[in-house]
């Protein structure tokens, strides 16, 4: 084994690395200096050194043990591109599970040198430094985007997307992240026949006056029949479709769609609707892509997003649906201090969308995507023949109280504790049924406040409780996990290899979980990580697998919901927790809701680049006595939201 | 605008004559959802497609590739009898539905994927060769079947044919577990899940309002002019639209062509019949009309290509209809742990001994044997020029893991089948069982199949030799 290995990996280190982006699947990368500086560059020698000696006999480039390879870590610069492989390295070091004890061990000087340097170099490393506005590249629309931007441009009530292919979700947990959003070819038949469908929902035969107003605008629909109200009804239709300005180029080809379905002897009405239904198959309508194409964006320029990019960048944020005429008119504007991007345009119209009742996507597509309650019903399912009482419906109002929470919290500008702590909630008849609340009546959900301190916050809701349990009971070790990970972003490290072979041998000997738990425990190389996850989940364990208050396990002891909190903080039962929670933990989540929300208004997944953005998001909020309205302004007046570092050619991963 | 060839000249009469399959055949296959005349009408296609690849006399090869998840357990692929030439005697009691095709049939064993492994990049990765990087959605290449499409199907109504059947359970919306072809090493192909839509993408005519050519040259016409001023990285995304309008055109054709042919025949036209709409809920009944439509795509030479996810990776699927078997796969296939209590278990399901556990899965892989057996039936019931079918096909079955418990990557289960070949190769040694001394890459099985075919590599992934016994 040649213990040099990570020093001629430094060695090598160019002194300007080239730094690409992460967050693009496509190879085109952002050329962003990054010089490692004189200080640094000291610090990684040393830690290369103490590395050498320790760490890389097993977890450098010929064992590579449990997927870490040292000395390749060590080349990535800066450290931050492997930060989350950087902290659990610091922390195996810090708790004294790495080196094994069988190896020998570094001396304590060693050990705190170790983990001051990875502290220095990744835990307050200066992402100021790095920060670049990013790339969206081209994307489709989601499939729920494109259903609502069909109702949205037509007028119709119709779920364009129930019968497309399941839409498929990458490391970013949302559905919208452009890396994963692929146009193949078998979705344009699928594009066609639903473009086809709409159009006849739109514009049945016989249409009225006012079906084709919606449609055409009213100006063309009081024009007689003829080529004229075809040019005027695109004038109004194409920039609607194509959410920006058009070309004279694209009125004409659009106008030809209209004159070959003349020629071919369909009458007038019929041609127009051929021509509205073919404007639904072109490009700048399937995907987002709102510049306005009168230049070529300059290879390797940051500059500010159009004013149409902008509207649309708003409303899929807001609405998961295309700009309204409003958003359109302030994009179009010429006057610089009543277009959209002036900060004070900006701000009003986030107030504006927010009172809208599509801003309900918000609950229903992020909320419910970044916290996992999406999967319920799906997922996690409770058996239809055990459980009967678990209808879809119920599973739809529980979904739509985590939903209308979120959205509730937003519109009306509370402050973000409340996601883990609040007195209201939103439930209809068969919900609150559930919950075994008594005198609401309907379908349709409410809000309502809630009767006692047993509920209140996401934590203690229905549908948070069942997706983070198995189904047939509940387990603190997954509660805590989605804590930790999903809901303040500090995921605990991953487990030892060995872990399997330990539980098997533990499940062999009949033992029950909470046995198992203690014994997990007792093991050191668990019990540093299982110490920080298994009390949170504990605290939760008054609530059953699907979420229903009680205060003992079946035929079991009285349940004792308390604990320590690995800060210190001690508590006893779910309120309790929630409190030490909100004072120890508040601004991990929201740092991590500032990341989530960032992530979604973007439609891509985000890279130590975004970093600044994130935390300058998180500290606005702050500022602000953690009120959610201020996370929006926050995100729509960021750098990455507003702008775009355009990649430049002939870069290539 | 890129059109499909036409037929060079239409005195192939002779030879669609003999195409004509057994309708008997046909019925006993296409299950209640296809009526008996379909296949009438699908003496055409091959007169839009013969001239793209082989002649008359040379009929092209057809490639399949069939995935399942979860592995299957040590020695449940190993044969029971091979006698000194290698040649199989007797399959084991696990792999007994293939018995009946075992001269079909080559089993190698220890092939491995040197890079790619585990439920998700496992699956990712089976046909690429490559190391899946989940963050940037990267399967280290394009996959085999889709590198085999851009020689095979320029002159067939699909370039190649994806189908998977719908997921259930955990994971089924996960990207890394459902696809397996990658048209570059970052973008999947979209894999059919529903009946109908893969009979529509291959014989649905005009009928029904279909746009037409002009349309689609407008639409297509307007988005390269946004490509000019796009970036890189946005060119590429409106590569992926031109790509999708293409499609559609190609569709177009073939299905003026069908139409021009059946026209002739009054009665044809009119008992072209779709499968139902949706999803059949028997999943054995699910999956043999999903391997009849690949059969049949083959046999009307719609595509040479074809490629099917019998499960996504990692499946949480019931397989309760087995008889004897209960839970999940993924859980069954960790079988040595019969707790029930483990996170793979879905908390119900519990199980009395470790043999009883792996009998299970080990059934579940035999119910799977059964469903490729069907397929090789059917392409045996199957003509083309008076030959049956798997004579011109080479297929390729198996799984990304070896055994499920160990999520091993070593001695892979996987079986070819099939007869087919180009002018001047020897014969497929089939009817054998190989075993290599030292483990050695899937990346060379796959190369020798597209070879097989004629596509004209010397290379896949690292693997720059064929293997010899295909």
């Amino acid at each position: 084994m040649d213990l040099n290995l990570v020093h001629r990996a430094v060695r090598t280190l160019p002194a300007l690395v080239v730094m690409l982006s992460v967050s693009s699947a496509w190879g085109e990368a952002k050329p962003t200096g990054y010089q490692v500086s004189q200080a640094d560059r000291q610090r990684i020698d040393q830690l290369a050194d103490l590395l050498d000696i320790h760490c890389v006999q097993c977890h450098g480039p010929d064992k590579g043990q449990g997927g870490i390879d040292l000395s390749l870590m060590l080349r990535e610069q800066p450290m931050v591109r492997n930060r989350l492989d950087w902290v659990n390295v610091l922390q195996r070091i810090s708790d004294g599970d790495m080196p094994p004890r069988r190896h020998p061990q570094p001396t304590a000087e060693e050990r705190r040198a170790l983990a001051g340097l990875i502290d220095r170099l990744v835990m307050r490393f200066d992402y100021a430094e790095v920060a670049t506005a990013g790339y969206e590249p081209v994307r489709r629309l989601t499939h729920r985007e494109y259903s609502n931007t069909l109702r949205d441009l037509l007028g119709i009530d119709w779920d364009a997307a129930e019968m497309f292919p399941t839409e498929m979700v990458g490391e970013s947990g949302f559905d919208n992240s452009a890396n994963t959003l692929f146009l193949q070819s078998g979705m344009m038949q699928r594009y066609l026949s639903a473009a086809e469908r709409a159009i006849e929902l739109a514009l049945p035969g016989g249409a009225s006056r006012q079906q084709w107003e919606r449609v055409i605008g009213k100006r063309a629909a009081a024009m007689r029949a003829g080529e004229r109200q075809a040019e005027a009804a695109f004038d109004d239709f194409l920039p609607r479709a194509f959410r920006r300005a058009v070309t004279d180029k694209e009125a004409t080809n659009a106008l030809a769609h209209y004159r070959s379905a003349v020629q071919r002897g369909k009458p007038h009405d019929r041609a127009l609707r051929a021509a509205l239904k073919n404007t639904l198959i072109e490009a700048p309508f399937l995907l987002r892509m709102e510049a306005v194409p009168d230049r070529v964006p300059k290879p390797g320029s940051v500059e500010k997003i159009g004013p149409y990019a902008l509207a649309s960048r708003l409303s899929y944020f807001l609405w998961a649906s295309m700009p309204d005429d409003e958003l359109m008119r302030l994009a179009a504007e010429q006057n610089p201090a009543k277009r959209l991007d002036h900060p004070a345009v900006l701000r009003a119209q986030v107030d504006r969308m927010l009172k809208d009742p599509k801003s309900l996507t918000l609950g229903k597509n992020f909320a419910s995507q970044w916290l996992g309650f999406t999967h319920l019903g799906s997922r996690r399912r409770p058996d239809p023949i055990d459980m009967p009482e678990f209808t879809d419906s119920l599973m739809h109002a529980m979904r739509m109280e985590s939903a209308h929470v979120f959205h509730d919290i937003v519109k009306h500008d509370r402050p973000l504790m409340q996601i883990i702590d609040s007195d209201f909630t939103f439930v209809n008849e068969e919900l609150a049924r559930f919950y075994g609340w008594r005198g609401i009546k309907g379908e349709h959900m409410r809000r309502i406040k809630l009767p006692n301190d047993r509920r209140g916050g996401f934590l203690t809701q229905a549908s948070i409780l069942m997706v983070t349990a198995f189904p047939d009971r509940t387990s603190p070790v997954v509660r805590g996990n989605w804590i930790l990970s999903e809901l303040l972003g500090t995921p605990p490290p991953p487990p030892p290899p060995d872990v399997g072979e330990f539980d098997e041998r533990l499940e062999e000997a009949g033992l029950s979980p909470q046995r198992m738990m203690q014994l997990h425990s007792q093991k050191p190389s668990c019990a540093n990580c299982h110490s920080r996850i298994d009390p949170l989940g504990f605290a939760l364990e008054n609530y059953d697998q699907f979420g229903r208050w009680r205060t003992r396990l079946e035929d079991g002891p009285r349940i004792r919901a308390s604990g320590k909190l690995p800060e210190g903080v001690a508590f006893d039962g779910p309120d309790a927790f929630k409190d030490a929670l909100l004072k120890t933990r508040l601004d991990d989540m929201n740092r991590q809701i500032s990341r989530k929300m960032l992530s979604y208004a973007l439609g891509r997944q985000l890279g130590y680049t975004d970093e600044h953005a994130v935390r300058t998001i998180a500290k606005n909020v702050k500022a602000d006595g953690y009120k959610a309205k201020s996370l929006v302004y926050s995100i729509v007046q960021s750098e990455p939201f507003l702008y775009q570092a355009v990649p430049s050619k002939g870069v290539s991963e | 605008m890129k059109t499909p060839q036409k037929p060079t000249n239409v005195s192939q009469k002779s030879v669609r004559g003999s195409w004509r399959m057994n309708r008997r055949t046909l019925l006993r296959g296409l299950g209640v959802s296809m009526a008996l005349p379909l296949l009438d009408i699908m003496e055409a296609p091959r007169a839009l497609a013969g001239a793209a690849q082989g002649s008359a006399a040379q009929p092209p090869v057809r490639l399949g590739y069939l995935y399942f998840p979860n592995g299957s357990a040590e020695g449940s692929w190993k044969p029971r009898k091979v006698d000194n030439n290698r040649r199989l005697v007797q399959l084991n009691e696990w792999m007994s539905p293939l018995e009946p095709y075992k001269q079909d049939l080559i089993i190698p064993s220890n092939l491995w994927t040197p890079r790619g492994n585990g439920h998700g990049g496992g699956t990712a990765t089976w046909l690429t060769g490559g190391d899946y990087n989940d963050r940037k959605v990267d399967a280290g290449g394009p996959s085999i079947d889709q590198i085999a499409a851009r020689h095979l199907g320029d002159g067939t109504v699909l370039s190649s044919l994806e189908l998977s059947l719908r997921g259930e359970g955990n994971f089924s919306k996960e990207l890394s577990r459902n696809n397996m072809s990658w048209r570059s090493s970052s973008t999947p192909v979209h894999r059919e899940i529903e009946p109908r839509v893969i009979f529509d993408r291959m014989f649905l005519n005009r009928q029904g309002g279909v746009v037409d050519g002009s349309v689609l040259d407008r639409v297509a016409n307007n988005a390269k002019d946004l490509k000019r001023n796009a970036s890189t990285a946005d060119q590429r995304k409106i590569d992926e639209y031109l790509e999708s309008v293409r499609a559609i055109e190609r569709r177009i054709e073939f299905a003026d062509q069908i139409s021009k042919e059946a026209g002739r025949d009054r009665a044809l036209t009119d008992t072209l019949v779709r499968p139902a709409a949706g999803i059949p809920i028997e999943h054995q009944a699910y999956m043999r009309l999903m391997l009849d439509l690949m059969a049949m795509a083959w046999w009307a030479d719609a595509t040479r290509v074809a490629s099917f996810m019998l499960d996504h990776g990692q499946s949480n699927r019931y397989f309760n209809f087995v008889p004897g078997v209960k839970g999940t796969w993924h859980a069954l296939s960790h079988w040595r742990d019969f707790s029930g209590k483990t996170e793979d278990d879905d908390g119900v399901t519990k199980w009395d001994s470790r043999g009883s556990k792996l009998s299970m899965y080990n059934k579940v892989t035999r119910w799977h044997h059964e469903q490729f057996a069907y397929l090789l039936k059917r392409l045996h019931e199957l003509e083309e020029d008076g030959e049956p079918l798997i004579n011109r096909c080479v297929l390729l079955y198996g799984s990304s893991l070896a055994d499920g418990h160990e999520h091993g990557d070593e001695d892979l289960p996987l079986i070819v089948a099939g007869h087919g070949s180009m002018p001047g190769q020897a014969k497929m040694q089939t009817g054998k069982y190989f075993r290599y001394k030292r483990p050695t890459s899937l990346n060379r099985l796959h190369l020798s199949i597209a070879q097989r075919a004629g596509v004209p590599i010397t290379r896949f992934a690292e693997a720059d030799s064929p293997l010899s016994i295909v």
